[in-house]
Parts: C-alpha cells; sequence; structure tokens
C-alpha cells in the first residue's frame, strides 16, 4: 500500500472506543436488531393462481 | 505531564481485507501481511524490524489506509472486503492516507457476485407455483451477516459494484460522508440514537447506490 511520504505525527485518543464492546464491556454492541424475516411454515405451499375471466 | 492529544475522533481510512475462518467465525485478514483483525477487539499493530515505538515517522510499520475510498477500489474483488477504519494511538498522516497504532473498523462492504438481475427474474417465473425458491445469495447473505454479528458494525453487501471512471466524484463524495458520519455518530450510535443510525445507514446506502451505478443516472 503506497501511502506517499509522512507528513506529520499525531495522538489520537478517541473519547469513545470505536470497538463496539470498548466502552461497556458487560453491555452488548449497539447494533440494530437484525429484521425478522418471515419463513413459511413446513409444507405451507402457496396457492395456484386462478386465472381472472376477462 | 500529560500531554493533550491531537484528536479526540478516531482517523477513518479506508481500505480492504481478505476473509478467513477463524474458528467458524469470519475474521478480515490484511491482505498484505496477512494480520487479522481480530473482533470484538481493538487491533494493534506490531513492528517486525523492532523499531520500539510502532506507527512512528521514522518506521514504515503500522496500520495502513487510504484518505480516498478510490485508491482501494482497485484491489477490491469478489470475496473481500472494502471499509473504513477507525485508527487511534499513534497516528502518521501521509500525503495518501495514514499509518496507527490501533485500528478497528467502522463500516464494511462486501464484493458479492449476486447474479444478473435477468437470472432473478427468470428463476421467479419458473419457480412461481412453486412451494421453495433457490436463494442464489444464501453464501453472500450468510457472510455478510455473520461478519455483522462478528464485528458489531454496519455491513453492506454489494452487488458486482460498477467502478466506473466516470462517477468517480460520486463515489467520492459518498464515501467521505460515510467516513465522517461513522466517526461523528459514533458517540450517538453507541447511545443507542436511532437517528443516528439512520444517518450512518442513509449514507451508506447512498455510497452502495454509487456503486451500483445509479448515482450517476
Amino acid at each position: 500500500m503506497h501511502i506517499g511520504p509522512p507528513v506529520r505525527e499525531l495522538t489520537v485518543e478517541p473519547v469513545v472506543s470505536p470497538v463496539p464492546d470498548g466502552d461497556h464491556p458487560g453491555r452488548p454492541a449497539a447494533l440494530r436488531p437484525a429484521p425478522t424475516v418471515p419463513t413459511p411454515r413446513t409444507g405451507a405451499r402457496r396457492e395456484p393462481r386462478v386465472p381472472t375471466p376477462a | 505531564m500529560t500531554l493533550a492529544p491531537d484528536l479526540v475522533e478516531p482517523v477513518v481510512v479506508w481500505r480492504v481485507w481478505n476473509v478467513q475462518d477463524a474458528g467458524g467465525r469470519p475474521e478480515l485478514v490484511s491482505p498484505v501481511q496477512a494480520s487479522p483483525w481480530p473482533s470484538r477487539e481493538s487491533t494493534a499493530a506490531t513492528c517486525g524490524r523492532c523499531c520500539g515505538r510502532v506507527a512512528s515517522a521514522s518506521c514504515s510499520c503500522g496500520l495502513y489506509g487510504y484518505h480516498d475510498v478510490l485508491r482501494t477500489e482497485g484491489d477490491w474483488s469478489p470475496g473481500r472486503v472494502l471499509g473504513c477504519a477507525a485508527l487511534g494511538g499513534r497516528v502518521v498522516q501521509h500525503l495518501d492516507g495514514y499509518r496507527g497504532q490501533f485500528g478497528y473498523p467502522l463500516v464494511l462492504f462486501v464484493h458479492t457476485l449476486l447474479p444478473d438481475p435477468r437470472l432473478e427474474r427468470l428463476i421467479d417465473i419458473v419457480f412461481e407455483d412453486m412451494p421453495e425458491r433457490p436463494d442464489l445469495h444464501l453464501p453472500d447473505r450468510r457472510l455478510v451477516r455473520r461478519l455483522a454479528d462478528a464485528y458489531a458494525v454496519p455491513v453492506r453487501g454489494v452487488s458486482r459494484p460498477r467502478i466506473a471512471a466516470d462517477a468517480v466524484t460520486a463515489r467520492s463524495t459518498a464515501a467521505a460522508a460515510v467516513a465522517e458520519e461513522a466517526a461523528r455518530g459514533l458517540p450517538a450510535r453507541r447511545d443507542g440514537d436511532s437517528r443516528a443510525h439512520d444517518r450512518l445507514d442513509a449514507v451508506v446506502e447512498n455510497l452502495a447506490a454509487a456503486w451500483a451505478g445509479s448515482a450517476d443516472r
């Protein structure tokens, strides 16, 4: 990875840790819960389409 | 005497990773040194030359990343992950990027090989009256979900990203918005602020749309 010549050196101390569990090790990471996807029941069958009369 | 830091927000860089299996969990690995970026803990750079002061201006060690997403797109191939990462500790600013002492990913984009939309429509027609339709996306969807679970950061699959020369401004601007929101909104997201999550989701979708080619239509 070629990032060019160095410009300056910094000291970076984030107030909030970028590591999800870094600030509150006992608390789960603050991620949104995944949306639930409905799964069809076992043996469920889609109803065949009934042609509509013209 | 305690020296005040130069920055109290992480430095955000763009880079790519390979993915390896680490005991049933996906793990990001640097493609250059093959060193892992573990989940749920800060990655600490080490120096093979024993400079004794990782990520110093006098050495070349540290975790690398570019300022601009456009520099990383050429290395983003199917199965690889592109994303922005937060760097902290000692950080050396370079002309085109940074290298840092500590790092953790903030947002990840998985290069997927999802089928052509026309094939999807054909499958919809063929399997219309069947109880189960084959899910061609399953392996990629699983990887996206498992990466999100492992690293607890937003992960977005991008199907066949279009890295066209005519839309570089759209992609660069959209990526800069992601990097800014990922760092600025970190405290609010950590506190569970749903608006901060919405803001990050919006800029992530915007960047994904730029790779899909819809932003410049």
